[in-house]
């Protein structure tokens, strides 16, 4: 009997407690509304296409995303140099000479990791 | 003996072709037409004038440009552009062309080679020179390859860039 009493009264407490609340919220809201001034205009959305409606940083996609790949490999080629991999293919070019005319002097022209 | 002093020669003789020209040849009448040539690819792209950049392209540079940007289309799940007319749109400064540019001055900044890099004239051929351009700070220069079509010294931006 105790029990049901508390239960009932609990359940008037927080329908109070969520009336008072909800008629603090409305009242807060009509009073800001009264007391502000006209508000402005909601910024109108941008053109199609146009990058200033973003909110974050967007990937780009289709040609823009070619281009930034082109762009990066133009950025780290140009940084770096490209010098290295000419030198890369004279120094290929010196190991294949030196092989060659060692291959020549040998016996017969075999490799000498077959000479056993 | 003598075919392995030939071939002694033969990577002297390269390193020579590789290290020497920018210094021995100063004089070359082919000079100003190539570093101009090879200039206006950065100063278009400063300019945002996109259709004197693709003018100054390879044959090759923009064929591989065109298809990657197809490939990008496709893969972003747009519907597909036909390559003719990504290469017309790319020659009249449309709006796939301007996405490209945009994107690929996102990542690289023109004014580095035409304020901040060092310029020598490379190797020069009938048909084919090397400008290099050395980055402030940096050990080694980047060899922009230029080649001679129709005519005119066109610069390869995809085979300097791409392609090592």
């Amino acid at each position: 009997m105790t029990i049901r009493r508390f239960r009932s009264s609990m359940k008037m407490c927080s329908a109070m407690i969520a009336i008072a609340f909800f008629l603090t919220l409305g009242q807060g809201a009509v009073s800001s509304v009264l007391a502000a001034d006209p508000p402005a205009p909601p910024p109108a959305p941008p053109a199609a296409g146009s990058s200033e409606w973003e909110t974050w940083p967007k990937k780009p996609e289709g040609a823009g995303a070619a281009g930034e790949s082109g762009g990066a490999k133009a950025n780290s080629g140009y940084s770096a140099g490209t010098w290295g991999w000419i030198a890369g293919g004279t120094a290929a070019v010196i190991l294949i000479g030196v092989a060659a005319s060692g291959g020549s002097s040998g016996n017969g022209g075999s490799p000498p990791a077959c000479s056993q | 003996m003598r075919s392995r002093g030939i071939l002694a020669a033969v990577p002297f003789c390269l390193i020579a072709w590789n290290v020497l020209p920018a210094s021995a040849q100063t004089d070359h009448p082919a000079f100003p037409p190539i570093l101009a040539a090879a200039e206006s690819l950065f100063q278009s792209m400063k300019a945002q004038d996109y259709r004197a950049t693709w003018r100054v392209l390879t044959a090759k540079s923009r064929e591989t440009i065109v298809s990657e940007t197809d490939d990008a289309i496709r893969k972003a799940g747009n519907p597909a552009v036909p390559k003719d007319r990504i290469r017309d749109d790319f020659a009249a400064g449309g709006p796939l062309c301007r996405q490209y540019w945009e994107g690929f001055l996102r990542r690289f900044n023109p004014d580095d080679p035409l304020e901040k890099g060092r310029w020598e004239m490379g190797s020069v051929g009938k048909d084919r020179a090397e400008v290099l351009i050395t980055h402030q700070g940096a050990d080694r220069p980047a060899v922009l390859r230029m080649f001679r079509e129709e005519g005119r010294w066109k610069a390869g931006l995809v085979e300097t860039f791409w392609e090592h």
